[in-house]
């Protein structure tokens, strides 16, 4: 018997060290080195549900789309807007009509030419199509086509960001041709300087898109790859995996991941994209009254200890902040960063002052895809101030239904902050917006949108008026937010990748090889108009 | 024979009947966020009812579920509700790179799994216990974490496979090798686990027999008893865990897809099953009923076929 256990613990312990011996290599796998750029692969966090422009998804999914269709106007990675397809745009003094000049020299990949009428039925048919972003155009009354090149879109009622959007799904031009055929889905015909190779596209594993050689812009200043594949990798292991042995060639990872990484001999670049913490829906105490007092909301922004979270869950990749605006939009205001430092006692006496000294309970929905060390500090500085969480479980795939169709009053969220003030405010803040779950209204932040949508040309007003409605929502807490986070973007040695604002990952124009580009892709001259960051947009 | 073929098959029709019936009624009791999972976060209510409409989800289940049905019974199994390709053409474009997972992981079980029990079960002493430590091991150990420690030792380490991907047999032979060698190895170290437990202790039961005793003392050479006649025996239990590691095989598929980032059909049915992909699901489950029926009649037959005194008649 003694024989036995022990020849037992003996074959187990040899077992043991050579799984820590594995688990010891950890550290010592750099990355591989890559001589041939001629391909870039890149791992992607999200698969697109279609390739009809009108119905693309933005964020993670432009990466999909872009390589085969240009869209009317370019976005350069910091926000500002560039000439692609239109040559210049202008917006009128009452912001209702824009208008656009086109280029006249574009060939789809299928050799239909590229003109108004087209640019006309793929506004239209984006609109009307029901796609995730149709509402953006949803105040496009008419497309009017001046002549060949130009065109002019009636709007019911002004929208600052409407060349943005142009510059995004809205902006992203296909060939008549796709919309007859019966592969309108899974098969682009775009005037991009790529076009998706079906043949070597496995839906779910990797979309191959192999470059044009007639694409109209050979002086494009962003590096051409012969062929261009994107791999959708949902898990965040097999991601990092993919990248340290080489098998891809950039791709965005978490902010804990970070240290891995750079051990591991990767390039990475961080860029903001997100704003982190609890969003507040139910403003006017519908489900919990205790939620419809100022008091007690800025008694929750008061009580989180956001920089022991940002150390703990992000290990300090980001910043502490109160306001929900992108540091480049024009509502932006770092005095409000500091808004609410964390003070436990003042919550305390605001809870008090608001009749709620003893507290009150609240429900708010977990996620097996968010970290337990998060909600475990969220749990425990809401209870210091009497705020009784119950957590309920929720999919993650039923995470963000369950947000949009009122089922919480209050929840940790991960949200985006686009570049622009109004892609905020038009997204979060009024009435209509399809993120202001409890339809909260407030008249003073109506009062300044107005003030704002009537002084497009104004952009002193305009930008006072955005930033009094950052103002109030910080003051009136209308949400409590704890930090913007760093998005990792990770790249092989010889690779470069530029965050794209407002973007979590970056697009296709923003990878440039370091060096020794291969010869036929460098850049030989510059158009003046790829130079242009004159942004004829309203954002001031 | 044939008798017992058309009772299993008939079995295996009504088995798929109550499969997919009940998969429809399972996703369809949460089918509030689909619209919306489609559409985006930015989707507005009239978005959102749109959508719904137009993926019937407005209308009564079971008239739904009539639909479907007779579009299956017909060989139509719809479109994906959220990648826009055909269900068939998904299904048999990520089919190749499970069954490559599972079949190769049954062949290595089977190999490895004969090897080490009938080695535990003849020598015993020393060699049998350092199996059944190795086989409680592998069966304790989860397999994600194997495939990880697998990746960081010969793909990030050593460089001798790759990390993550799947390649075609059809555009390389040795890349799909390749590409399939640390996914089935890390599959086939449970189920290699389960079976040589069962190889063994059959081996020894039988070994134990009267007939086999007889065998012996009618002087037969140690080989041709152990192997012609004791393991032949051992065959029919073995086998009919190897089945059940068949139908458990493709349940673990699903982690070990993830963490290699294959393209499989459990990769497939994980994000279909969550993000609410109705027709995706019901055509995943379809096909793997049926695979679960075949194999299992196949193994049936082939138990039969080793050891005349298990066949069915």
């Amino acid at each position: 018997m003694q024989r036995h256990i022990r020849g037992t613990a003996g074959a187990a312990a040899v077992l043991l060290a050579g799984a820590a011996a594995l688990s010891g290599c950890a550290a010592t796998g750099g990355a591989v080195e890559k001589d041939d750029w001629s391909s870039l692969t890149i791992a992607a966090v999200a698969e697109p549900t279609s390739f009809d422009p009108a119905q693309a998804a933005e964020a993670n999914f432009a990466q999909y789309y872009q390589p085969v269709f240009d869209t009317l106007i370019r976005r350069l990675p910091d926000g500002e807007l560039a000439p692609m397809l239109a040559t210049d745009w202008r917006l009128s003094d009452d912001g209702l009509t824009a208008t656009l000049d086109l280029r006249d020299d574009v060939t789809f990949s299928d050799g239909t030419a590229f003109d108004a009428e087209v640019a006309e039925l793929n506004l239209e048919r984006f609109r009307d199509s029901g796609g995730p972003f149709a509402a953006n155009l949803a105040n496009l009354t008419d497309v009017v086509v001046v002549d060949d090149d130009t065109i002019r879109l009636e709007l019911s009622t002004p929208d600052p960001d409407i060349f943005q959007y142009l510059g995004n799904s809205a902006g992203y031009m296909a060939s008549p041709a796709q919309f007859t055929g019966d592969a309108v889905d899974t098969q682009p015909i775009g005037s991009g300087p790529y076009e998706l190779d079906r043949r070597q596209t496995v839906t779910g594993s990797v979309y191959t898109y192999v470059k044009r050689a007639d694409y109209w812009d050979q002086d494009a200043r962003w590096d051409f790859f012969e062929t261009l594949a994107i791999k959708p990798m949902l898990d965040p292991a097999a991601r990092m995996n993919a990248l340290r042995s080489g098998e891809v060639d950039t791709g965005i990872i978490e902010p804990k991941s970070i240290p891995e990484a750079e051990a591991a001999g990767l390039g990475v670049s961080t860029f903001q994209v997100n704003w982190y913490g609890l969003a507040i829906f139910d403003r006017d105490g519908t489900m919990v009254p205790a939620l419809a007092d100022v008091r007690v909301r800025r008694a929750i922004s008061y009580a989180i200890q956001t920089d022991a979270i940002l150390d703990a869950v992000e290990l300090g990749h980001g910043e502490t902040t109160d306001q929900g605006f992108n540091t480049d939009s024009e509502a932006y205001l770092p005095g409000l960063d500091e808004a609410y430092t964390y003070d436990p006692d003042r919550a305390r006496k605001l809870m008090a002052q608001a009749g709620y000294a003893d507290g009150f309970e609240v429900t708010m929905p977990s996620s097996s895809n968010m970290d337990p060390a998060m909600l475990a500090a969220v749990g425990q500085d809401l209870a210091a101030i009497g705020i009784r969480v119950t957590w309920r479980e929720v999919a993650p795939a039923d995470f963000i239904p369950a947000l949009r169709e009122g089922k919480f009053a209050l929840s940790w969220m991960s949200f985006a902050q686009p570049p622009t003030a109004w892609g905020t405010v038009s997204r979060f803040l009024l009435p209509t917006s399809a993120w202001n779950v409890f339809k909260t209204r407030d008249d003073r932040i109506e009062a300044a949108a107005r003030t704002a949508l009537a002084n497009l040309d104004d952009p002193e007003v305009y930008d006072a008026a955005v930033a009094e409605i950052n103002r109030v929502t910080v003051q009136d807490a209308w949400n409590a937010i704890f930090y913007r986070v760093e998005q990792g973007v990770v790249t092989r040695a010889g690779l470069a990748a530029e965050g794209q604002a407002g973007q979590a990952a970056p697009s296709i124009y923003n990878y440039s090889v370091d060096s020794g580009a291969p010869e036929d892709n460098a850049p030989e001259s510059n158009a003046p108009e790829n130079n242009s960051t004159d942004s004829n947009s309203t954002d001031g | 024979m044939w008798s017992f073929i058309a009772r299993r098959l008939a079995g295996g029709i009504l088995l798929l009947v109550v499969a997919s019936s009940l998969t429809y009624l399972l996703m369809n009791a949460n089918s509030g966020g689909i619209a919306l999972r489609i559409l985006g976060d930015q989707a507005t209510a009239e978005q959102i009812a749109a959508k719904e409409a137009e993926l019937g989800l407005d209308r009564p289940v079971l008239e739904r579920f009539g639909e479907w049905a007779l579009g299956a019974v017909r060989g139509d199994l719809g479109t994906s509700w959220f990648t826009s390709e055909g269900v068939w053409h998904t299904v048999f474009s990520r089919l190749p790179v499970t069954l490559s997972l599972v079949v190769g992981t049954v062949v290595v079980t089977t190999i490895v799994a004969t090897a080490l029990g009938v080695l535990a079960a003849t020598r015993r002493g020393r060699v049998d216990r350092v199996v059944q430590v190795l086989s409680v091991v592998g069966a304790a150990a989860p397999n994600f974490w194997i495939g990880l420690m697998l990746v960081v030792g010969f793909a990030l380490t050593l460089r001798w496979f790759p990390a993550t991907g799947f390649v075609s047999p059809a555009v390389s032979a040795a890349g799909w090798a390749a590409s399939i060698t640390l996914p089935i190895v890390a599959l086939a170290l449970g189920s290699v686990a389960a079976v040589t437990q069962q190889v063994r202790s059959a081996f020894i039961e039988v070994e134990g027999r009267d007939y086999v005793r007889t065998l012996r003392s009618r002087g037969l050479g140690e080989r041709t008893v152990l192997f012609g006649h004791v393991l032949r025996g051992a065959a029919t239990p073995a086998l009919t865990v190897l089945a059940l590691q068949f139908v458990g095989l493709l349940g673990g598929a699903v982690v070990v897809e993830r963490v290699f980032a294959l393209p499989g059909l459990g990769e497939t049915i994980a994000n279909a099953t969550t993000s609410g992909d109705v027709p995706l699901v019901m055509g995943v489950v379809v096909v793997s009923v049926a695979l679960v029926v075949v194999v299992n009649l196949v193994i049936d037959i082939l138990a039969g076929w080793i050891n005349p005194k298990a066949r069915v008649s």
